[in-house]
C-alpha cells in the first residue's frame, strides 16, 4: 500500500517554530501556520494549518483544527485533522477524532469516536485530501476517564513506507488497493501475505 | 501458541494458529474458541473467543466480537470487545466500536467508530 499515506514527519524539537514550555499556561485561542509544540497547559481552541505537537508533559483541553497532530500528552476535546493524527505511546486522548489517517501506538489511550473518511482520496496525493463529511458517529457515549494504561514497550516499531507512491488506480479500485496492495512496504514480522 | 506477552500478541505465524478458515469458506452463525483462529473468508454472526482472533487480509467479517486479542488485516463491521489488545494492521478496515485496554492502529488502517479504553477491568462474557 502506501498510496497517499502521509509520512509521519515529526521534526526534532529544535526544528519546531514555536515551543511553548511546560511552565506556561494558556487559555484562549491560538492560530498558526507552521509548527507549534505545546508542553504546558492549554485551554481553548487551536486553529492550525500545520503541525501541532503535544508534548508528553502537556495537558490540552481544546477543540483542535489542524493539518497534522502528533500527541505524546493529554488531550481532552475534539480533533479535526486534515491530514493525519498520531497518538504516541504516552498519549491520552479523550474526545472524538476526524482525520483521513490515524495511527495509534501501543500504550496510547483513546476514548472517543473516530471517523475516517477518505472516500476516493486514498489514492490521491496527500495534500489533495479535502476534509470529508464523516459518518455521524459522534454522539456515541464515551467511557469515563481511565487510568493511563501501564506502558507497554512495543518491539514492533514498524516503519512507514519510505516514499509516497502516487497510484494511478481509479478511485473505484481504492478499496481493493487498501485491502490487498502491500507493495512498497518493508515486510514486517508476522505479515500475512 | 497464543503469545502471552502483550508485546508479542500481534506477532504470530500462521502455522501456529490452531484453526485457519480459508478464504473460500463462508460462515454464518456463532463461533466459539479458546486458542486461536484465523479467518480468511466471509463471516457473519458472533464470535466468542478466549484467545487470539486473526482476521486475514481477504476476510470480510460482520460480527459482534468478544475476544482476548484481535489482530485485523481485513474488513470488520461490528463491535469488538477485547480483554487484552486490538491491533488494526495497515490493510485493515474497521467499522464499529472497540472496547479494549490496549489498541494499536497502524498507519493506513481505517477505523470508523468509537474507542473506549480502560485499563484491565474489562470483562468479556
Amino acid at each position: 500500500m502506501g498510496n497517499g499515506i502521509p509520512i509521519i514527519n515529526e521534526p526534532a524539537e529544535e526544528k519546531i517554530v514555536t515551543v511553548i514550555a511546560d511552565d506556561l499556561e494558556i487559555r484562549g485561542t491560538i492560530k498558526f501556520k507552521t509548527s507549534v509544540m505545546l508542553k504546558g497547559i492549554f485551554e481553548g481552541e487551536i486553529f492550525s494549518e500545520g503541525l501541532l505537537v503535544v508534548g508528553p508533559t502537556a495537558k490540552v483541553t481544546a477543540t483542535i483544527n489542524t493539518k497534522t497532530l502528533v500527541s505524546h500528552g493529554e488531550i481532552t476535546g475534539d480533533v479535526l485533522a486534515e491530514e493525519q493524527v498520531v497518538l504516541r505511546e504516552t498519549s491520552t486522548h479523550t474526545g472524538d477524532i476526524k482525520a483521513p489517517y490515524i495511527m495509534i501506538e501501543s500504550g496510547a489511550v483513546f476514548n472517543g469516536a473516530c471517523a475516517m473518511d477518505r472516500g476516493g482520496a486514498a489514492v490521491m496525493a496527500d495534500s489533495a485530501i479535502a476534509e470529508q463529511p464523516a459518518p455521524a458517529e459522534e454522539s456515541l457515549p464515551v467511557e469515563e476517564k481511565q487510568e493511563p494504561f501501564p506502558e507497554v514497550r512495543h518491539e514492533q516499531k514498524k516503519r512507514q513506507p519510505r516514499e509516497k507512491v502516487h497510484s494511478e488506480e481509479p478511485p473505484g479500485a481504492s478499496e481493493t488497493a487498501v485491502t490487498n496492495d502491500t507493495k512498497g512496504e518493508e515486510p514486517k514480522p508476522g505479515e500475512l501475505l | 501458541m497464543i503469545p502471552e506477552k502483550k508485546t508479542s500478541s500481534s506477532e504470530y505465524e500462521e502455522k501456529d494458529i490452531t484453526t485457519v478458515v480459508a478464504d473460500d469458506l463462508e460462515i454464518r452463525g456463532t463461533i466459539r474458541f479458546k486458542t486461536s483462529v484465523m479467518l480468511k473468508g466471509i463471516f457473519e454472526g458472533e464470535i466468542f473467543s478466549e484467545g487470539l482472533l486473526v482476521v486475514g487480509p481477504t476476510a470480510k467479517v460482520t460480527a459482534t466480537i468478544s475476544t482476548k486479542t484481535l489482530v485485523s488485516h481485513g474488513e470488520i463491521t461490528g463491535n469488538v470487545t477485547a480483554t487484552d489488545q486490538v491491533t488494526l494492521k495497515n490493510t485493515s478496515l474497521h467499522n464499529g466500536d472497540v472496547t479494549t485496554p490496549n489498541i494499536i492502529i497502524e498507519n493506513g488502517a481505517v477505523f470508523n467508530g468509537s474507542c473506549a479504553m480502560r485499563a484491565k477491568d474489562i470483562t468479556v462474557k
